[in-house]
């Protein structure tokens, strides 16, 4: 049990999770296609992505497209490296749990 | 947080994260219309020039003009203008797209040399012209369809090369003959995959049946 390290509290909640493995694998996504994918509601999501940008794992820009205002993700270096030790810490607290 | 955290499981995370990249993954997904656009427009094309040949109308260098003609504008289209025009732009962006959009920029520019260096060594008129023309469509379909894991472009791809071997291996002897191979290899390699891709695009719908996070 010694090597059993913590998982991280930022990526260990439902929605930041989602959103973190909806990011890591394209190269950016807007607002509504997370909220789409994820299940969430507006407020809720907008919430859990301002955690998420406050730890520096994403980085969110806002901007107009056709007079429309556009939220547009992206996963950072940092957030890659969190999400993958995360997935890490994950597989051994799994195997530690396995007889 | 803390709360939220305890309900979820190491069994749940990891459920969840595959769960959501498999969602992401389903963006990489082509609408085939691409394909039958460009499949048609060269099966027309190649089909045109041989019954002009065979019906003695020596004016097929006006088909492929026309051809291309109609290429460059659905290019500039796409490549320019689409983007103000299409009222529902993509909403998520992937590196396999990016990918693939640049790989068909890079085709068309390779083809514009190509045709007008064929042009201008005198092979324009040849059937061999079409055996390159069908190696460098291998090359497109082949990368295209592995990177969306695409098999029906594979097989098209080697259609493709297949063609350009039997065209290559006859030489001049083909003559008019070497359109019908061109057609026939567009039409399995390009057309085919490029309908059954739109069916399914039309089919496949998101994926709603998402959760409710806690806050």
């Amino acid at each position: 049990m010694s090597d059993f390290k913590e998982l991280n509290p930022v990526l260990h909640s439902q929605l930041r999770l989602a959103v973190i493995s909806l990011l890591i694998g394209v190269k950016e996504a807007e607002f509504t296609f997370l909220k789409e994918k994820s299940g969430a509601t507006a407020g809720n999501l907008s919430v859990q992505l301002q955690k998420l940008r406050e730890a520096g794992y994403i980085e969110i820009i806002k901007q107009f497209r056709e007079n429309y205002p556009q939220t547009i993700c992206k996963i950072t270096p940092e957030g890659i490296t969190a999400f993958d030790e995360y997935v890490k810490n994950l597989q051994s607290y799994l195997s530690i749990g396995r007889p | 947080m803390k709360e939220d955290a305890s309900k979820l499981s190491g069994q749940d995370s990891l459920k969840l994260i595959e769960q959501m990249i498999s969602r992401a993954r389903a963006e990489e997904k082509d609408s085939g219309i691409g394909w039958i656009i460009w499949g048609w427009l060269l099966f027309v094309a190649s089909v045109a020039h041989y019954f002009m040949i065979k019906t003695g109308i020596r004016q097929g260098n006006t088909v492929w003009m026309i051809f291309g003609i109609v290429a460059f504008l659905l290019a500039i289209y796409e490549m320019v203008f689409r983007k103000y025009l299409v009222k529902h732009p993509a909403k998520v962006k992937t590196y396999t797209n990016e990918l693939v959009n640049r790989l068909g920029i890079a085709f068309f520019i390779s083809l514009m040399i190509m045709v007008y260096g064929n042009y201008r060594i005198g092979i324009n008129n040849s059937g061999v012209n079409f055996g390159y023309l069908l190696l460098l469509y291998g090359f497109w379909m082949f990368i295209h369809g592995s990177a969306f894991r695409y098999r029906l472009l594979i097989y098209g791809a080697v259609i493709n090369w297949v063609g350009a071997g039997i065209i290559f291996y006859f030489g001049d002897k083909l003559g008019a003959e070497s359109l019908l191979v061109h057609a026939f290899c567009v039409a399995l390699g390009y057309l085919v995959p490029g309908h059954v891709a739109r069916k399914k695009y039309g089919q496949s719908d998101s994926l709603t049946s998402g959760f409710q996070a806690n806050p």
